[in-house]
């Protein structure tokens, strides 16, 4: 049975409408033919593959430290923690202990990264929505982020900050108070956003039980992160499987309560708020150190084997399978990425919503197509 | 002091005294008033518009934390002309299996009709075109013009997304002029007339006597609809771009495409100046003291002001899904419309 | 359940069919054979102990000469499954071995929706067949494309530009 949905199998009232590859709402280059009858959609396909990369081959002729700033661009909305899914995959499989302040500022790094991958998605829903005054405000907030990872390690989308036992440079003096002043202020603003949104009627209207998404259906496509979470599901790698310093940090999981856009709304929301205390938590426990990268041969070889190892990244959980032969480059790298799995989600929960909930809905996945065809 | 009604009808007197002494009929003398007065309303229109599409970006630009133009011009008020020019020199394109002559009137028909209504508008005192009796249910008449022109445009594109663009935005439009009409009955209930100039002036000078004030929910409902007329936002789905790129004038270029824009904004200008002539007084001044200040100024204010909230709207709200569009007009302001005629006929019974 | 347990209780059920890998990995790597590859995903989700629902990621893999690295050291194609369970938390990697010449095997698409697309793309890129799986269209790679598969070793196609050696 083939799924390429074709003008003969149509029944009178059904037409087909091809979104994309270029349009304004799927964000990256995703193309979803939809059998629409009527307003409502009666089937959905999603063709990707239009960034595919290749960066798995890629990654086999490559060294373990020349492939880090491959994995920048994997998602590059959320760069460290992408950097951080290799690195800890790699740490694992050589049993490499990362310095306690590069832990520290791991953490630090990944938390604001995740606040600025979800201003991107708070922006962009509300733009989809028709809200396009909120998208500008979340980009003014984004770029003080960007300005202290642009003071730390020079770059502001793709950083390459994290390396394999540790990372690249300390931060300046000058970080830690401009941090603190981001947070106090963020929160401010996080107030101001949901003044506009959380109770507005016409974003209630749009969301709320909208493509709602039922854990069971979630578990089995592999929807993780915020999309499984907005599901009344409290599942986060960081508390179920920590790693890096997360045991010793205060935080807590939010969740929704039935699985609609609204709550997915909500869940990021929260996150950001449980970013800023981390990201504070972390750099109050910044330990006095001068350390922040373990001491490794320049060419690294780890031992032959497999690892499987994973991270929370923003959109959801990030892993990497590697397969090493003891030389200096990996065998065989497999990228597991948090949108792949989102998206095979969008199909089933959509069928029979309008167009205009499809916007919705598939903004509230977060998808970001480069992770998707890697 | 600037008062244009006493110098323009001194300018009759005398031309028509010349025309009469050098034997011209005096029916040419009228034709010449009438097509000068045309000539007028299109020029002062078409510098409003492009005036309104300057100012929708710097209100945009600001409500955004940014700046706008700057540079055609001081702050770049030159902007909307480069536009213009710009799109003067674009490519009509037309599409290779469009519906030609339908393709080529729908912009034509939008563009007169959005010019049509204001004939009846009184901008001042004694500063109307035509001082109609059945003034509010003319321009009620010709703004549904745009229905027409919509649907044109969405059918002669030969464009799935354009067709459901102008489906959407016709029933829109025809679904919100119902409660428009019932709404506008009220303050035509309060006044005992439907000539515009007659309305205004039955509201005089005191701004607490305007009808908005009796007629508060009247005017919500006015405005409300008003904005799903103009397809603004929140009810601007017909032309989301994030869904359906563009809708309707998707296949439209250039100066075809101006034509829709700007009648956009000149039918943004006209319920304004609708609901300021029915509901905040017109060219009258709040206060008797104040009536030194021109009455075309007062009354361009109060519309410009109107249409500032319409823009406000814009760039705050989501948008509206047609479903529930749809709802809202027909569940929820249709039927406060009847609670208000029922209202206002009851207090004006009991008060008259 | 630690990773002795889960051994444990897997080489109770599977016996000989199954392999396990030794290495110091806090996760349990074993091989199952391929005929009884579908009752081992089937098992492996549904018994209330295991209880693995989620399948995180699927992969295949090409040896094309003895390596080391791996467990094993025939020539073949591996498909390789990254499993981890909500409830219990707790992780195993299931590799199958394949065919060097003529890789095929039936899918698990039915078992976990997760697998169709991670079956799609190894079937595009490595050419290994999942046998009866509902949509075998190519998922990352362009519907006419016919310069083989990209993933194998020593694959060359146009375009393809080796790093120099250095």
């Amino acid at each position: 049975m083939d799924r390429v949905l074709n003008n003969t199998e149509l029944r009178d009232e059904e037409f087909l409408i091809n979104m994309g590859p270029q349009h304004p709402s799927t964000h990256g280059v995703l193309r979803l033919v939809l059998k629409m009858e009527g307003e409502f959609i009666r089937d959905l396909v999603p063709h990707v593959g239009y960034l595919h990369r290749s960066i798995e081959k890629i990654a086999e002729n490559r060294t373990y430290n020349q492939f880090m700033p491959y994995t920048d661009r994997i998602d590059y909305c959320a760069s460290m923690p992408s950097n951080q899914a290799w690195a800890v995959a790699i740490e694992k499989l050589a049993g490499i202990e990362v310095p306690e302040k590069a832990e520290y500022l791991r953490v630090i790094m990944t938390e604001l990264n995740r606040i600025a991958s979800h201003l991107i998605y708070l922006g962009v829903m509300s733009l989809d929505l028709g809200a396009v005054t909120p998208f500008l405000y979340t980009f003014r907030e984004r770029e003080w982020i960007l300005d202290l990872f642009e003071m730390t390690c020079g770059q502001r989308l793709t950083y390459h900050y994290i390396r394999i036992g540790g990372v690249s440079r300390d931060i300046p003096p000058e970080f830690g108070k401009s941090l603190k002043a981001f947070v106090a202020d963020f929160r401010k603003k996080l107030d101001d956003y949901e003044a506009i949104l959380t109770e507005n009627p016409i974003f209630l209207g749009r969301t709320k039980n909208v493509g709602v998404l039922p854990l069971d259906v979630a578990k089995d496509c592999g929807a993780s992160g915020p999309t499984i979470r907005g599901s009344n599901f409290a599942w986060d790698i960081r508390k179920a499987e920590p790693y890096s310093v997360y045991p010793k940090l205060n935080f807590t999981i939010p969740t929704g309560k039935v699985g609609d856009v609204w709550d997915r709304y909500i869940v990021r929301i929260q996150e950001m708020r449980q970013s800023c205390n981390l990201a504070e938590q972390a750099l109050d426990g910044l330990p006095e150190s001068d350390v922040i990268r373990a001491k490794l041969p320049a060419v690294l070889k780890p031992p032959a084997g497999e690892v499987f190892s994973r991270i929370e990244a923003p959109r959801g959980e990030m892993g990497y399978y590697v397969v090493s032969t003891g030389d200096k480059k990996p065998y065989r790298v497999k990228i597991r990425t948090a949108s792949y799995g989102n998206l095979q989600v969008l199909a089933p929960i959509s069928i029979g919503w309008k167009i205009g909930d499809l916007v919705a809905i598939f903004g509230s996945l977060d998808v970001i197509l480069p992770e998707v065809d890697r | 002091m600037l008062e244009l009604d006493k110098a323009l009808l001194a300018i009759y007197a005398g031309l028509k005294t010349w025309f009469i002494s050098s034997g011209i009929p005096v029916i040419w003398l009228d034709l010449l008033v009438m097509i000068f007065a045309g000539i007028v309303l299109i020029a002062v229109l078409a510098l409003t518009a492009l005036f309104l599409v300057w100012w929708e970006r710097k209100i945009s630009a600001h409500i955004q934390d940014r700046l706008g133009p700057m540079r055609t011009g001081p702050h770049g008020v030159l902007q909307t002309l480069a536009d213009g020019l710009k799109l003067l020199q674009k490519e009509d394109i037309i599409p290779s299996k469009a519906d030609r002559k339908v393709f080529f009137w729908a912009p034509v028909i939008a563009f007169v009709a959005a010019f049509m209504a204001y004939i009846v508008i009184p901008f001042g005192k004694g500063l109307m075109a035509r001082d109609l009796n059945i003034g509010i249910v003319y321009v009620l008449a010709i703004t549904t013009f745009t229905v027409i022109s919509l649907l044109m445009a969405g059918w002669a594109s030969n464009n799935k997304y354009a067709l459901l663009g102008g489906m959407r935005s016709a029933a829109q439009i025809v679904s919100y002029e119902v409660p428009l009409t019932l709404s506008v009955l009220g303050a035509v209930m309060l006044a005992g007339t439907m000539s515009l100039n007659e309305i205004v002036e039955a509201q005089g000078p005191y701004f607490w006597r305007w009808y908005w004030l009796p007629q508060l929910l009247g005017f919500a409902i006015y405005f409300v609809a008003a904005t799903a007329e103009v397809n603004r936002t929140p009810f601007d789905l017909p032309e989301a771009e994030q869904e359906l790129v563009a809708g309707f004038n998707v296949e439209y270029s250039g100066m075809k495409f101006a034509m829709f824009f700007l009648a956009e904004f000149v039918n943004m200008f006209t319920v304004s100046a609708v609901a300021t002539t029915l509901f905040l007084g017109g060219w009258q001044p709040p206060i008797p003291g104040l009536a030194f200040i021109p009455s075309w100024v007062w009354f361009l204010s109060k519309t410009l002001f109107l249409v500032f909230v319409l823009m406000w709207f814009r760039w705050t709200y989501p948008r509206l899904r047609v479903d529930q569009l749809m709802d809202f007009a027909w569940k929820f302001l249709l039927p406060l419309a009847f609670i208000n005629i029922f209202l206002t006929g009851l207090g004006v019974y009991i008060f008259k | 359940m630690t990773k002795e347990d889960i051994i444990r209780k897997l080489q109770d059920k599977f016996g000989s069919d199954l392999e396990v890998v030794q290495n110091n990995q806090p996760e349990p790597f074993v091989y199952i054979s391929k005929d009884k590859y579908r009752e081992f995903c089937r098992h492996v989700k549904t018994d209330p102990e295991l209880d693995f629902d989620f399948l995180f990621q699927l992969a295949g893999v090409h040896y094309p000469m003895p390596s080391a690295g791996s467990g094993s050291s025939d020539e073949r194609f591996e498909v390789v499954l990254s499993l981890s369970s909500h409830a219990k938390i707790h992780r195993m990697v299931a590799k199958v071995k394949l065919d060097i010449i003529d890789p095929e095997i039936e899918t698990i698409s039915d078992i976990w929706a997760a697998a169709n697309w991670y079956e799609r793309e190894s079937m595009e890129l490595f050419g290994i067949k999942f046998l009866h799986h509902p949509d075998p269209r190519p998922l990352l790679l362009v519907e006419d494309w016919e310069f083989g598969y990209p993933m194998r070793k020593g694959w060359t196609g146009p375009d393809f530009i080796p790093m120099p050696e250095k």
